[in-house]
């Protein structure tokens, strides 16, 4: 690499670096107790386990768990329901102002057995919660997502750069050579971590920029999707609740739709996964890759009858798969044990590069002859 | 694969040879990480355990690194000089 080229990648680097560092900083810390947001939830309440009842085998309808949430919150509207994967004793139901989305979310579990309202912690408030505002929209909404998103463009394009500078920076030296001296040695521990958890930063760092599009992928989903679906609608208002179709009905329709896949969770008319006129039942394989992929069967909300299972486009594919690939739960507590270190890795790298850049502005505080891409790379 | 073309500078092939000795343990690592991340994906049991195993090698290359850094050879302190040795270095892949 010429020298000048050198100077040109360093200033790359160095500026999208500096850009995006406050807020990644923010980001790999706001990241680490969401590793563990089962753990956490079960902790602090919000995640309920209904007790065990054995022998018990009857089930209320999901009308009847729904009817239970909306008593609970009269002024809302359910916005999707859910079970625990492997388990019908219990729904969780999410109850939103409106169907639109929103972060103002109430959660009902309900007793699938009793009927009764288990006792939960509210998921719009709490520790967990403001972990999860601060990492995925800054309290603002579609444009806190896309900001973060920009944000970790210019981490990529760091990234990017940074191994670009790797070969000219270790052109003399062995991999993971930690040179004697304050500041050449968090050079080097920067270039040796940096470069050591570069797959993983790069894969954490482009799904967390997918996961920022959601919205937008579901919107266009809808938009292209499902709009010649609709055509059969046409004029005709968001289905109130009042003229729904028993939702049990319309969810053993879905399951007969496509046998051998468990429901993942339900949107409800006029949410951002439904349609004005339709459920959305979401399925889940139940092969590792295919658990993570959903397919939708829309059924008719006031007929229950299945209006059909639309393909699933390839943006929703990516969408999908990056969850996993972003959160890291998919291979168990030692896979996230791994997360946590390689995160705290990346804080490492994002904070030793931020006190390279300021030491390097005070004037005489580089050693002599230190190799900093700003003194001169070995040519 | 021809070792003294990696050794000396000024021999026949310097600039791939310093390449290959600069990327090797990186692209291990990249390799590992992300045949880990994707194995887990597709496959519950021994996907997951290459998973496990393969992330841990960043930490464990980071971590033997650091071990060893705590006591530099002398001959570390002058990286600037062209023929220093590397003691410590990796082996080439061969």
């Amino acid at each position: 690499m010429s020298p000048r080229s050198v100077k040109l990648w360093s200033g790359v680097h160095t500026w999208t670096s500096l850009v995006c560092t406050a807020f990644m900083l923010l980001l790999c810390v706001t990241g680490l107790p969401l590793i563990f947001y089962d753990e956490i939830g079960e902790f602090v309440g919000t995640r309920v386990t209904p007790p065990a009842m054995p022998g018990v085998t009857q089930r209320i309808s999901l009308d009847e768990a729904l009817a239970v949430a909306r008593r609970r919150y009269p002024d809302r509207v359910v916005q999707f329901a859910s079970q625990d994967e492997g388990s019908d004793a219990a729904w969780f139901v999410t109850m939103t102002p409106t169907p639109a989305p929103t972060a103002d979310f109430r959660q009902v579990v309900v007793d699938a057995r009793t009927g009764a309202v288990l006792p939960s912690a509210r998921i719009d408030q709490g520790f967990l919660w403001l972990m999860e505002r601060l990492h995925v929209d800054l309290f603002a909404g579609l444009a806190g997502k896309l900001f973060l998103g920009f944000m970790g463009l210019l981490l990529l394009l760091s990234i990017a750069s940074g191994v670009l500078l790797y070969a000219p920076f270790m052109r003399k030296l062995s991999f993971g050579a930690l040179r004697p001296g304050r500041l050449l040695r968090w050079l080097d521990l920067h270039n040796l971590l940096g470069i050591a958890t570069l797959a993983w930063g790069l894969v954490v760092g482009a799904t967390g920029v997918i996961n920022t599009l959601a919205d937008l992928a579901q919107d266009r989903w809808r938009a292209t999707e499902l709009q010649p679906l609709l055509a059969h609608y046409q004029g005709q208002p968001l289905v109130a609740v009042q003229e729904w179709a028993p939702v049990q009905r319309a969810l053993d329709a879905a399951r007969e739709h496509a046998p051998g896949s468990s429901i993942s969770f339900i949107a409800f008319p006029g949410t951002a996964f439904a349609t004005p006129h339709h459920f959305g039942f979401y399925l889940q394989g139940a092969t590792p890759i295919t658990g993570h992929l959903h397919d939708v069967v829309l059924v008719d909300a006031r007929s229950a009858a299945v209006t059909a299972m639309p393909a699933r486009p390839w943006y929703l594919t990516a969408l999908q798969l990056s969850q996993p690939l972003h959160f890291g739960d998919y291979a168990g507590l030692p896979m996230k044990i791994l997360w946590t270190l390689l995160d705290l890795a990346t804080i490492v790298v994002l904070a030793s590069g931020l006190l390279l850049w300021l030491r390097r502005r005070r004037p005489g505080a580089a050693p002599h002859g230190a190799a900093l891409a700003w003194k001169g790379v070995p040519r | 694969m021809n070792t003294a073309r990696r050794a000396e500078p000024g021999g026949a092939h310097p600039a791939s040879a310093s390449l290959r000795r600069i990327w090797f343990w990186p692209l291990v690592l990249a390799l590992c990480t992300t045949t880990g991340l994707v194995s887990a994906l597709f496959s519950e049991g021994w996907g997951d355990a290459w998973a496990w195993l393969a992330l841990s090698m960043p930490l464990a290359a980071i971590g033997w690194c650091c071990a060893r850094g705590a006591a530099p050879p002398l001959n570390a302190l002058v990286p600037a000089a062209p023929p220093a040795p590397r003691p410590h270095g990796p082996r080439a892949p061969r």
